[in-house]
Formats: structure tokens, C-alpha cells, sequence
């Protein structure tokens, strides 16, 4: 629980300026595993709800939620945390990114990313810095290391496009037994999910656009500026 | 080769190249490659400029005198790569030949594992590769001819982002700000001025719910406020692009006419040398981001630039041009245009 109970009616409403845990400071994430780690909680409580025979009764609906919308809000925050998304010098290798969402993919499923457990060689992503074996591996979100954001966000919006339909289900269930408010609320958590992996999209599109293949624009033009002043200098010098 | 045989075949040029070796094949190719057309522009010009142009030009190696020089063996391969109706060389062998005689007619200049295509503007009137001004002029088309290309890319690039900056506009309909007033209503109206013993059970847990889903608006508000590159700052930059290449393209357009009529023994009398002063000295300017460092351009004055022009002239026409170009230039001090 993250805020107080008890509070009088007019503090439920919640402040523009503090985050859920009342503070108004920000953790920078590092790690791809904040992420895929946060959205492994959503999926196994989705799963937790989805095996009930009875979701009103066999298990804590209302628990649950929370922890989903605790942990959606965990992912944002640590996304949020970047600040300024960092721009791709070059193509990225396409090996490389497999094996990075290999390790999130691991982590989603609740597992330690091992380099002997993963289904892919590490060892081209570890000599890139693109993965970090400290056994488990992790993935570094540096700027150095940019590539590693345009795996993680739209590898993200796949699970949580994944997430909405199944809260979809979920509320459809819950209205079918009679508990209009869970169905609510849980529709919302599937919006939530929806909007935030739709943002995700968002930004990873609109800063790729700035990434290759549109890098080699600039390189082109450059090469013929630069070509064109040799013969402007040459020009000069005669 | 040992020897060129030119002859005419039914109103053909024909050049028959002979081998220095017995065994080796002779070569036959068009004669009119060497031959000028409507008396300015030399059929040679696409065939230099295919060499200058051979792996974008980072074979070429221009000097600070302006003689420009590439591998004798890269000629030959661009010679053979060339797609152009004029070169009809497929193999090395061909090739080879082409050059040398392009050598033998002094448009290059060939020496043991080099071929000088361009020689220093001074040093050309006083030789005999006067063709070299063609060539010079071929330079400048064939960065006006990749100046063309890389302008298509870009506005191809520019209208994307145009395309792009649209899509993004209207697809970004994600509302963190309007999501959290929805909330904070529904929150209102859920406890409608009651205290929280007042709700049950199921209310007081949609609330608490509720007050997460805000708080988790409020993070993906801060994803919003991510920084990442205006699009339309991208729009504006290749925009400046397109202009600086319409520049350098009309003054290259300029100098490459300039150098043709050197060719022909001509005075350069430009027409409009104030309007090309002018245009010059915004060439620079434009240039100045790019080019980098640009102290050269930026430290030549009109004097210099006229001086590039007499650097070329003839003989019997340098007192004539220098009276024509002190007229100018004192034109242009007049109108405060003093290039600097």
C-alpha cells in the first residue's frame, strides 16, 4: 500500500505533484529488467485471476488490480526516468537485439537470464555492451548503449497489448458474475496498459525516425557537401 | 598500346587502338569521345566524370594546387563499371585503352600508376591540356549531378517527416492530463462527501484503485515529457539542406560555363559578375555550417575570386579582363557589395 488509510475525503484526491509512494523523487532506471521485471508481476496476476473458477471468490480481485496498476506504474516510472531517450548512432545488429529480448523475454516468464539458460548465443551482445553478463545478465540502458531502449520499447508494448486484452476478458467475466466494479476496474487497467503501450510505440517510432535508415540521409548529404567543398577549395587554390 | 588510328565509317568516328604485343587484341571504340560537341562541351566530360565520380569520389584525390589524380587501376575499373552509352568498354583490356588515349590526345595526363585528370588552373594555359578546363568543368558537373541525386533523398526524407509529423499529431490521442481529470471526477463522485467508514468495502477499494490508476497516469504524463528530436526542427534542417544544395548547384552550374568557355580561348566576360559575386559570397555563407573549417572561402575577397578567373585567361586578354574586373569591382564597392 502505498498511500495511507484513513485519510479524510478531500485527500483522496490525489496531488498532481507526488508520486504514488508520496515523494516527489525519481529513480532512474538502468535496467531493461525494471521493466520486464514489473510487467512479469502484471502477467503472473493476470494469470492468477484468469485460473480462478470464481474471481470473486477463489481469489483477492481487488489485491490483484493493485498490483497491476503498482507495477504498470512501476514499468512508466522507470521508462519515465530516461529523461531524454538516447538517439541511435548506427544500425543496430539484428543478432544483437535478439539476444537482448531473449533476456527480457526470460524475465517475463519469471526465470533468471542465464547466458547457458537463454536459447541464443550472448556472447556478440556481451562484447557489444549491449548485455552485461553479471550472472544473471542484464541489459544496460545507457547512452551509450542505445539500441537497447528501441528493444525494450516496443518489446514492451507487445505485452501490454497483450495485458489489455486480457483484462478485457477478465472484466467481461466479472460482469458476467455480477461485480460491475471489478469489471470497471479492471477495463481500466486494460485501457491503462493499452495507452501506456501505445505511448511506448509513440516514442519509440518517433525517435527511431531520427535513428537509421534516416541517419543515412545525413551521411549522404554530407558526403556531397564534403565532395563539393574539396572542389570549391581546389577552385580557390588554383 | 603502340598506336591510334582514327578513321571515319559511314560519318563514324573510329579509333583502332594497336597493341604494343602481337598477341594481344586490338581495340576499337568511338572516335568521337575526343571531339567537342556544339564547339563548348567535350565528349569526354561524362567519361572524366565517371572517373571522378568512381567510389563517390574518395578515389580522387584532389591536391591543395588543384590537381586531382586517382590509381590507374581504379580509372580502369571505373571505365569498365561506367553506365554510359559513350563508354562501351566491358573488360580491363578496353578500358586501358580508352585511357591511353585520352592520354595520347592530352585530355588526362598518364604516368605510371597514375592518370592526373585535373591539373592546377594555373599551370593549364600553360600546356598544352587545355582540354583540362573541360574537365574542370566536368568536375563541376558531376558534383551538380550528385548534388541532384542527394537533393532527391532529401526532400524524399523531408516529406517523410512531413508525412510522419501529421501521423504523430493525430495519433497521439493518449490524454494523461484529461485521463487524470476523469479520475479525480470519478473519485469525487464515488465518495460524494463521505467520510471513508461511511464506504463499503467495494467502493472504498475501487477508490484506492482509482487513486493508483492516477498516479500511474501521472508517470506516463512524464513519458510524454520524454525528450526526443522536434520532428518538425528535422523538417526545417532538411529543408536548409535543399537550399544550400540549390545554391552550390547554381554557382557550380556558373563556374562549370566559365570553364567551358576557357576552353575555347574565350575572355570571361561574365554578364552579371556582381550578381554572381553576390551569389558567391552567399554560397559561403551558406556553406560556412558545412564546411568546417571554411577560413579559405570566408577570407577570399572579390579580388581573389576575380583572380581565380584571371588565373585562366589568356595572354591577350588579361588587360582587357583586368579593366573589365576593376570596373566591376569598383561597381560593387559603390553598392556597398565589397565581398570580405
Amino acid at each position: 500500500m502505498r498511500h495511507s488509510e484513513g485519510d479524510t475525503p478531500s485527500s483522496w484526491i490525489p496531488d498532481d505533484e507526488q508520486c504514488l509512494d508520496g515523494t516527489t523523487d525519481r529513480t532512474e532506471s538502468v535496467y531493461g529488467r525494471d521493466v520486464a521485471g514489473e510487467l512479469a508481476t502484471v502477467r503472473e496476476s493476470v494469470e492468477r485471476v484468469r485460473a480462478a473458477r470464481r474471481p470473486t471468490e477463489d481469489v483477492a480481485a481487488w489485491e490483484i488490480a493493485d498490483e497491476m496498476i503498482d507495477a504498470t506504474t512501476a514499468a512508466a516510472e522507470s521508462v519515465a526516468a530516461v529523461g531524454r531517450l538516447p538517439r541511435l548512432e548506427h544500425t543496430p545488429d539484428r543478432a544483437v537485439d535478439r539476444s537482448v529480448r531473449a533476456v527480457l523475454d526470460t524475465v517475463y516468464e519469471g526465470d533468471e537470464p542465464t547466458a547457458t539458460r537463454l536459447p541464443v548465443s550472448v556472447d556478440d551482445a556481451v562484447d557489444a555492451g549491449r548485455l552485461v553478463d553479471d550472472d544473471p545478465l542484464t541489459v544496460p540502458l545507457t547512452r551509450e548503449r542505445p539500441a537497447n531502449w528501441y528493444v525494450l520499447l516496443p518489446w514492451s508494448a507487445d505485452r501490454l497489448r497483450a495485458v489489455t486484452q486480457s483484462c478485457e476478458r477478465l472484466a467481461d467475466r466479472f460482469d458476467a458474475v455480477g461485480a460491475p466494479s471489478l469489471a470497471a476496474t479492471y477495463r481500466d487497467i486494460g485501457r491503462a496498459s493499452e495507452e501506456f503501450g501505445a505511448l511506448l510505440e509513440w516514442l519509440s517510432t518517433l525517435a527511431l525516425w531520427y535513428g537509421p535508415p534516416d541517419e543515412l540521409v545525413d551521411a549522404d548529404y554530407e558526403t556531397v557537401e564534403s565532395f563539393a567543398r574539396r572542389v570549391v577549395d581546389a577552385v580557390s587554390e588554383t | 598500346m603502340q598506336n591510334f588510328e582514327q578513321f571515319d565509317t559511314n560519318d563514324d568516328s573510329v579509333v583502332t587502338a594497336s597493341p604494343r604485343r602481337a598477341t594481344d587484341d586490338p581495340v576499337r571504340f568511338d572516335g568521337s569521345i575526343t571531339e567537342r560537341e556544339n564547339d563548348i562541351e567535350g565528349n569526354w566530360e561524362e567519361i572524366v566524370g565517371e572517373l571522378m565520380d568512381y567510389d563517390l569520389g574518395e578515389a580522387l584525390d584532389i591536391g591543395d594546387t588543384g590537381d586531382a589524380v586517382i590509381d590507374r587501376d581504379d580509372a580502369v575499373e571505373a571505365l569498365v563499371e561506367a553506365d554510359d552509352e559513350h563508354i562501351d568498354a566491358t573488360t580491363q583490356w578496353e578500358a586501358t585503352a580508352i585511357l591511353e588515349y585520352l592520354g595520347h590526345e592530352n585530355i588526362v595526363e598518364l604516368e605510371n600508376d597514375t592518370v592526373t585528370i585535373l591539373r592546377s588552373f594555373d599551370d593549364i594555359a600553360e600546356t598544352e591540356y587545355t582540354a583540362m578546363y573541360n574537365n574542370w568543368a566536368a568536375m563541376f558537373d558531376t558534383c551538380i549531378d550528385r548534388i541532384e541525386v542527394a537533393e532527391e533523398r532529401v526532400e524524399e526524407a523531408r516529406q517523410r517527416f512531413e508525412n510522419r509529423r501529421e501521423e504523430t499529431t493525430s495519433s497521439a490521442d493518449v490524454n494523461p492530463q484529461q485521463r487524470k481529470r476523469e479520475l479525480k471526477q470519478e473519485i469525487a463522485q464515488l465518495v460524494d462527501g463521505r467520510s471513508p467508514e461511511e464506504l463499503d468495502d467495494g467502493e472504498r477499494q475501487r477508490v484506492q484503485n482509482l487513486r493508483k490508476q492516477f498516479y500511474f497516469y501521472q508517470s506516463i504524463d512524464e513519458i510524454r515529457d520524454i525528450d526526443v528530436p522536434n520532428v518538425a526542427d528535422r523538417v526545417q534542417e532538411l529543408a536548409q539542406v535543399m537550399e544550400r544544395f540549390s545554391v552550390m548547384r547554381d554557382v557550380m552550374a556558373e563556374r562549370r560555363d566559365q570553364f567551358r568557355q576557357l576552353a575555347m580561348g574565350e575572355a570571361v566576360y561574365p554578364e552579371s559578375l556582381i550578381e554572381l559575386a553576390d551569389q558567391y559570397n552567399e554560397f559561403l555563407s551558406s556553406m560556412s555550417d558545412t564546411f568546417s573549417p571554411a577560413d579559405k572561402m570566408q577570407d577570399e575577397d572579390l579580388g581573389d575570386f576575380i583572380e581565380d578567373i584571371d588565373a585562366g585567361m589568356t595572354d591577350e586578354n588579361v588587360e582587357a579582363f583586368e579593366e573589365s574586373a576593376e570596373a566591376v569591382s569598383n561597381e560593387v564597392d559603390d553598392e556597398g557589395l565589397n565581398v570580405q
